[in-house]
């Protein structure tokens, strides 16, 4: 073995065992396992949520198109052992006796749903069944269509020219739709009966569904085999495309989930950075010693480069096992909340963190290494040599390896950009600022107690030591925060969507006689509802006198998803005087009398609509613009006063327009009604609803069970991973405060020897790692807001807001945490003799 | 150089022969340890010629530097300088493994037992006292045979006692290898002890006394620093 590999082995096995590396290993056995455990942990519950979720499309993931797809495509999912149902969707009529019903009529094939629970119950009394589609010659039918349909299982009703039997009662569809809109009451029939109903005729409206299901990765590659060869009518949805609630929430938790684990890569970074330069600082003495003693350079970096990798590898491979340890720790105690489904897979985490410790540690310990090797042998006579500060070269490099991981395991650059860019403005800012309050604490400090004079001293002296460990605290703290803000503000949202009022039932098709009626129901019961709003039916015609048509459909065709929603089809108006709970004017004026009439000058009338803001951006609408209407067979013209930002996750009714009311008022409109019915009101309800048949009620209580389930488990999902980075950021902090009074050990024990009390010194530590830690928490709370600012407005797509509450949490936790620790090192030093003191710093 | 810049040793001409025993004497600051650098070769002199057995140091880059040290050049430091993660033993082996020398631990062994620190050879340079760390110094200095051996207040850490014994036992090793020896002091005792003294003031250099025959072998000509 050659000389410069046994030196490094010697040198290695005897650090080790001498726990002179201990604190330096620990950072990287820290940020290695919490990498993995954090990783391991957002994937494992992020495949849960998934598959959890999937029961709500009935499926792993559909296909819908206009006509039928080739049956290549089918035969390919068999072929890759992925299993699916075939369905046609179509509304239709159901006829029994006398009674018709428009329906929307599932034709299935045998297996639906895939995933979820379809309850259906066969006997009046009985308890609904989990059951598939139905045989030949049956239907199972939808239970809103009972009250209209006098209809008893075991009847007989006809579909197109088919007469069927209804042999079950649906009280649970898995996929049912999230749209207050599409009521009509769902009939399932299997597909073999659908030719003899020749329901489907040329030109006939029909959707087809196919839906998909596998065992995880089949479906994976089956879906990267058909997407290249979709045309633009065939879309492939799964549960977390689509702009349901629960795809969001799906969503926002995912990416929560993956902030956790780049938080968790950045805090291994920065632990990673100050111990490799605790590393090089640490081995200066011994490089000079061995360079005096005639050791060449490359003997020198040979044996430096090995000695720092092998103590990587060993710092890493306890990490993984630590990490290991606690993945399974945390997947454990969440077995009751969540269920895990996947398998123990470790293989993305194992990667992830690997990938991070490797790269942490050759990009950080890049500069701290080069120092190192470079160390003049001068030193030994000197006593001491400069420890080379970071060139900005490699500062660059290790930035842009950290967001190259970043982007690397989270796929998303706005992401892993807003954490950067929030941390490196920060620590620019901040670096100066630190500089300028030490040197104002020293000024303060001069006239402050004696523990005092020498914490302020202290801070000041070590100002470019505390530099870097205040920027690691910061950054430390700085996550933490973050973690905080985003999980609070994500949980308050979802409880602001959904709380427990919200609204469970929409009542809708209500007519201008049937309004005072409805009103006094829900006086009488005391029932919370969003008020009567007013439908209209119109098309958006003309914007500016330029027609609306072109334009709207060039849109589409280029935006399939988002470009559908509103255009190229009948809208939804209303009128109203007042703003809709959940809606915000972003620009223009809402019309209270004043802005009314001062608008009504100009355009000398009321002729005002407030447009929704998505839309707005869409068709470039801006305020002042002349919008046409047709509303049957009128015309109106409107001008835009007002653009609103809508919460489309609310429960209630959502309209992309509102007219004035001056401009709607006299046509002929239905009204609809979100209320929150209480379980001992449902009675109350039925017996109202049965007095006015024509009222048609949405039953949305199971969905919004469903949503409030899926939330329920994010939720507790991202307070878990919230737990592990907090206690990864602790973790961090402590090491680094521990690094920290090794340094101090050699000033502790001068100072011990010239008798300087044990309290003194004690507060002393205290104070000036209160100052630090106080100093860390202010500046993390700074970066804080800039970086949920960036990560609300640009990547959750959240409103912004300040949360000043956080800076005094980040301030004194800080200060308390970081000065707790600092004191309990401190005791631990002062314990121990002052020869042994001033030996272990020798 | 610009105008802050300080020259520290001018107009130096120092000659010491193979074998022999130096003493540099003079106050802190006076200048010792930088002309102690800058002779053992690691320093650069900023102007000025240097030649370590005839070979010129001033030209050499550090790599080269370091290789005549390692074979040539042994060092005993005022602070010790052992490193702290390596036993007496491996500190003591170190020059000789560097040098490519065969038998480095069995030297190391002979070398422990003459500075009678045998039953210390596993143990860290914290667990020894400061007298023992010197031992272990002078050990590791004369492991690899150097030709020259230079030495920073060799006994300036260490109570009258026990710096006797180590100059005792620096004087003796030096002796028996016929080692040249270069010491940098303000402890007059042991200066004396040398065959020759100088005197280091304001970075500049006044011979004391001449008490040894020329032995012309090997030179160290410092000059104009």
């Amino acid at each position: 073995m050659p000389m410069w590999m046994q030196h490094s082995f010697r040198l290695l096995q005897h650090e080790l065992k001498r726990g002179e590396l201990t604190i330096i290993a620990l950072a990287i056995i820290l940020s290695v396992s919490s990498v993995f455990s954090l990783s391991g942990f957002s994937s494992q519950i992020r495949e849960s949520l998934i598959q959890n979720s999937t029961k709500f499309i009935a499926a792993d993931a559909i296909l819908k198109a206009s006509r039928p797809i080739d049956d290549a495509f089918l035969t390919q999912a068999s072929k890759q052992n992925v299993q699916y149902v075939q369905q046609v969707e179509m509304a239709s009529m159901v006829f029994a006796d006398d009674e018709m019903l428009l329906i929307q009529l599932k034709a299935s094939s045998a297996g639906y749903p895939l995933r979820g629970e379809l309850l259906v119950r066969k006997t009046k009394q009985g308890q609904p069944e989990r059951v598939s589609t139905p045989e030949p010659g049956h239907i199972w039918l939808d239970k809103k269509a009972l009250p209209k349909l006098a209809l008893e299982i075991g009847d007989m009703v006809e579909l197109g020219n088919l007469t069927v039997t209804v042999a079950g009662i649906i009280e649970q569809l898995p996929d049912a739709s999230f749209s207050v809109f599409t009521s009509a009451p769902v009939v399932i029939l299997a597909l073999e009966d659908l030719a003899a109903t020749e329901l489907v005729q040329p030109g006939s409206r029909v959707g087809y569904r196919y839906l998909f299901a596998s065992e995880e990765g089949q479906l994976k590659s089956f879906e990267t085999w058909l997407k290249p060869q979709l045309n633009e009518t065939q879309h492939w949805q799964d549960i977390k495309s689509g702009n349901s609630p629960l795809a969001k929430a799906l969503n926002r938790a995912e990416q929560y989930l993956s902030l956790g684990s780049m938080l968790g890569i950045i805090l291994a970074a920065v632990a990673v950075a100050v111990a490799s330069r605790r590393y090089g600082q640490r081995h200066q003495a011994s490089v000079a010693i061995f360079k005096a003693m005639g050791a060449s350079k490359s003997h020198i970096n040979k044996m430096v480069c090995l000695h720092w990798s092998l103590l990587c590898l060993f710092s890493i491979s306890i990490g993984l096992v630590l990490g290991l340890g606690l993945l399974k720790l945390g997947l454990w105690a969440i077995t009751d909340i969540l269920e895990i489904t996947t398998t123990d897979h470790y293989g993305y985490p194992l990667l992830v963190a690997i990938t991070t410790g490797i790269i942490c540690a050759t990009a950080f310990a890049l500069q701290p290494l080069k120092s190192l090797t470079s160390t003049s042998p001068m030193m030994i006579l000197r006593g001491s040599d400069i420890f080379k500060n970071s060139s900005i070269w490699s500062n660059i490099i290790a930035v842009a390896s950290v967001f190259a991981l970043l982007t690397l395991f989270s796929k998303n650059a706005m992401l892993s950009a807003a954490l950067l860019v929030g941390a490196l403005i920060v620590a620019g800012i901040l670096l100066l600022l630190a500089h300028g309050l030490m040197k104002l604490g020293r000024q303060v400090g001069s006239q402050a107690g004696k523990s005092w004079h020498l914490a302020l001293a202290n801070v000041k002296r070590r100002a470019s030591e505390n530099g870097i460990q205040l920027i690691s605290f910061t950054v430390a703290i700085n996550l933490l925060l973050i973690i905080l803000v985003m999980k609070n503000s994500i949980i308050d949202e979802w409880q602001a969507q959904l709380p427990s009022d919200a609204a469970n039932r929409f009542l809708i098709n209500v007519s201008e006689s049937q309004r005072p009626v409805i009103e006094d129901f829900f006086a009488e019961h005391d029932i919370i509802s969003s008020g009567l709003f007013s439908v209209v039916r119109g098309r958006l015609a003309a914007i500016n006198d330029e027609q609306v048509k072109r334009k709207v459909s060039k849109e589409e065709e280029t935006e399939a998803d988002n470009g559908r929603r509103g255009v190229g089809r009948e809208l939804n108006l209303t009128w109203r005087a007042s703003l809709p709970k959940g809606n915000k004017v972003v620009a223009g004026q809402w019309w209270d009398e004043a802005a009314t009439n001062k608008l009504s000058e100009q355009n000398n009338n009321n002729n005002l609509v407030s447009i929704e803001q998505s839309l707005a951006e869409r068709l470039n609408i801006v305020l002042g613009d002349k919008l046409l209407f047709t509303l049957g067979s009128e015309e109106i013209s409107v001008t835009v006063s007002s653009i609103r930002e809508v919460n489309w996750q609310s429960m209630q009714p959502n309209f992309f327009m509102i007219f004035h009311p001056a401009v709607l008022a006299d046509f002929p409109a239905t009204y609809i009604s979100a209320i929150h019915i209480k379980e001992e009101q449902k009675q109350a309800l039925q017996q109202f609803l049965s007095l006015y048949p024509t009222i048609s009620m949405l039953d949305v209580e199971a969905m919004i069970n469903q949503l409030r389930e899926v939330i329920a488990q994010v939720s507790v999902a991202i307070q878990f991973i919230l737990v592990l980075v907090v206690l990864a950021g602790c973790l961090v902090l402590i090491a680094q405060v521990q690094a920290s009074m090794e340094e101090r050990e050699r000033e502790l024990a001068i100072l011990r020897t010239l008798g300087a009390k044990g309290r003194i010194l004690t507060m002393s530590i205290f104070y000036e790692f209160l100052v630090l830690g106080a100093l860390a928490g202010f500046m993390a709370s700074l970066a804080m807001e800039l970086a949920v600012y960036l990560l609300q407005s640009q990547v959750f797509n959240m409103t912004f807001n300040f949360h000043f509450s956080y800076w005094l949490l980040g301030i004194s936790s800080g200060a308390l945490f970081v000065s707790t620790i600092g004191l309990l090192a401190c005791r631990r030093l002062l314990n121990l003799s002052s020869v042994t003191l001033i030996r272990r710093t020798m | 150089m610009n105008a802050k810049s300080l020259t520290i040793l001018q107009n130096i001409d120092l000659e010491v022969n193979a074998g022999s025993t130096l003493a540099i004497v003079g106050a802190s600051g006076s200048g010792k340890s930088t002309l102690l650098s800058l002779i053992a070769g690691l320093d650069l002199p900023s102007s000025g010629e240097i030649f370590l057995k005839g070979k010129p140091l001033h030209q050499m880059d550090e790599e080269q530097r370091s290789e005549m040290r390692a074979l040539h050049v042994g060092f005993i430091f005022q602070q010790f300088l052992l490193v702290n993660s390596l036993t007496a033993l491996e500190n003591v082996m170190l020059p000789a493994e560097l040098a490519n020398m065969p038998n480095a631990k069995a030297k190391a062994l002979a070398l422990l037992a003459k500075v009678d620190l045998s039953d210390r050879a596993d143990h860290f340079p914290s667990q020894l006292s400061g007298g023992e760390q010197q031992r272990v110094a002078i050990a590791r200095a004369f492991i690899s045979e150097p030709d020259i051996l230079f030495a920073d207040e060799p006994t300036g850490n260490l109570d009258t006692v026990t710096g006797q014994h180590i100059a005792n036992l620096l004087f003796d090793i030096h002796q028996q290898q016929g080692t040249t020896l270069v010491l940098v002091t303000h402890d007059n005792q042991l200066a004396a002890r040398c065959q020759r003294q100088v005197k280091m003031a304001s970075g500049q250099l006044t011979e004391m006394s001449e008490q040894a025959a020329h032995l012309d072998t090997t030179s160290n000509i410092v000059e104009n620093v």
